[in-house]
């Protein structure tokens, strides 16, 4: 019984595993993941920036968290409707698949964007503005943790009946961006709220790390 | 074992209050070519749908294999290749990697993942561009390279869904050819078409839907001989006198007078009597027969009967150019 239950579990993760491979592969240089993952984190960014009183220190963690979050979130909306569209998405549930699987390697594949991408601010930060990473184990939890998380906020969109990323990134950005402008704000006016503090908490767990 | 490939007990589906599946049953032979005819919003997708696990069922059941779809799912689903209607393969991969993936989706070990790929791409034709994307390949080496990842789990049921659609006649023949293969080698094949002549070549056995209902459903030359009514005369004058479609109909015997191109065909019950008023009407008008033929009912007549659909609905299934509206116009049914 214990081996039927193990052989079952890593058959799903295999499969799990092949799905996000394959989603790497062909979508993570389609134009929306690239808009919403990388350049649409980094405009958010440098209108930020300009003009901020807020250490280097500080602009860096958000740089890092923001796109940690965009490009985890933005997987899940990019594949799915187009995986709608083209119907390839009928591939899996035609499949000895369990749906467990399909989330799984889903997930990932925004897991290791959101992760890949982000470590990209990191290594900058650490080759030319001098910063030192004070506990590996702690920013790597913080990767992982908030990866998965974002993903999975992706992945729950990317269930709204759509045929086009567009149809999924329009209600999901409606989330996305207001936890940006309370960081901003975080860091503008040190004086928030309580609640302004715990909304920028759960979502800048990054920049805290 | 069951020698039942595919076993369909009242399977239903009702969208709210449409029924689009009512209550249907068959079954499937093992080693069988099973065709599945009807018009647009008969039901035959949701039917297609349910089979393959896709949508779930409001009532019914279906067997795959022996393996009920909805309480097996994984073993039923280990026992299909389905193709869809679209092509679904992915672009942005090549055609290697497409039946690598398919396979790792089927978990098949890698060693035999990668000798049937390399099968598949020989059988079909692709293997010398197994290294490019499938975004440049044509609709036919798609769809080719869709039934190709199908059959990648070396299946015991083929689902074809209007595999020959929209293809040129080249690909049209060796899809045709490649389907009869895989079926001499003991392939179940669930074909789907509109091309009423497909079925009509291909299918050992066809089933007819309309309405969410089965309305027939048996081997092609059995549903032609059930309709004797549909036996027709075919007939082509040297020259045709102005007032001939008005004189022509009013024949005894004859049922439904239709013209197509230059040809007029008689639908009759009794073929010798009309051919004995068509002689006398040629011999008294001073016109030459140049084409005298007598037609069974094609399978195409039988659905037409059957679906109830008019012509025009009729010409999209078969593929072939409609009736004009003159045509149309001539096209007068009497009653029996």
């Amino acid at each position: 019984m214990m081996n039927t239950h193990s052989s079952h579990y890593s058959r799903e993760i295999r499969v799990a595993w092949a799905i996000a491979v394959k989603d790497m592969r062909t979508y993570y240089t389609k134009p929306p993941s690239l808009m919403f993952g990388i350049l649409f984190p980094f405009s958010l960014f440098l209108s930020f920036s300009i003009g901020t009183k807020a250490p280097l220190a500080a602009q860096i963690s958000i740089l890092v968290s923001q796109t940690l979050f965009f490009a985890s979130s933005s997987i899940g909306p990019v594949v799915i409707p187009t995986e709608r569209a083209n119907q390839t998405f009928d591939r899996f549930l035609t499949s000895p698949v369990s749906l467990l699987s399909i989330l799984m390697g889903k997930t990932l594949a925004g897991i290791i964007y959101g992760g890949g991408i982000s470590v990209i601010p990191v290594v900058v930060g650490m080759a030319f503005f001098g910063f030192q990473i004070i506990s590996l184990g702690a920013l790597f939890a913080c990767f992982l943790l908030s990866s998965l998380a974002f993903s999975a906020l992706g992945i729950m969109f990317a269930s709204i009946p759509g045929q086009t990323p567009g149809q999924v990134m329009m209600p999901l950005n409606f989330v996305r961006i207001p936890p940006t402008l309370h960081q901003r704000r975080l860091y503008t006016y040190p004086r928030s709220t309580s609640l302004d503090a715990g909304c920028v908490y759960a979502f800048t767990l990054d920049s805290h790390c | 074992m069951s020698e039942s490939a595919i076993e369909v007990s009242d399977l239903t589906k009702y969208y709210g209050d449409l029924c689009a599946v009512d209550h249907i049953n068959f079954e499937v032979k093992k080693g069988e070519i099973f065709g599945f005819l009807g018009p647009n919003g008969a039901g035959k997708t949701t039917a297609i749908r349910m089979l393959t696990g896709i949508s779930i069922p409001t009532e019914g059941k279906a067997n795959i294999m022996g393996y009920d779809i909805q309480r097996h799912p994984i073993e039923a689903k280990e026992q299909m290749g389905i193709v869809p209607d679209v092509s679904n393969v992915y672009n942005e991969l090549s055609a290697w990697d497409n039946l690598i993936f398919t396979g790792k989706l089927y978990d098949m070990p890698k060693a035999s993942r990668k000798s049937r790929a390399e099968e598949l791409l020989k059988m079909f034709g692709l293997y010398e561009r197994r290294r490019e994307k499938v975004q440049g390949f044509s609709r036919g080496m798609k769809r080719r390279m869709c039934i190709a990842m199908a059959l990648m789990n070396r299946s015991g049921i083929l689902f074809l869904d209007e595999p020959t659609s929209g293809l040129d006649v080249q690909s049209v023949l060796i899809i045709r050819d490649l389907i009869r293969n895989l079926n001499r080698q003991g392939l179940t094949i669930f074909l789907t078409t509109h091309n009423i002549d497909e079925a009509s070549q291909m299918c050992d056995r066809v089933a007819i839907i309309n309405h969410g209902k089965i309305v027939a459903i048996d081997t092609p030359e059995k549903l032609k001989r059930t309709l004797e009514s549909l036996q027709s005369i075919e007939v082509a004058f040297e020259t045709v006198p102005p007032n001939a479609l008005k004189d022509l109909e009013k024949l005894p015997e004859v049922s439904e007078l239709v013209k197509e191109g230059d040809k007029f065909r008689f639908f009759t019950r009794d073929p010798p009597t009309v051919l004995d008023s068509l002689w006398k009407y040629s011999q008294d008008n001073n016109l030459r027969l140049i084409t005298v033929n007598t037609v069974g009912p094609s399978l195409e007549d039988v659905f037409v009967k059957l679906t109830g659909i008019r012509s025009a609905t009729a010409e999209e299934k078969s593929g072939k150019p409609g009736r004009s509206e003159e045509q149309e116009m001539v096209h007068n049914r009497r009653k029996q």
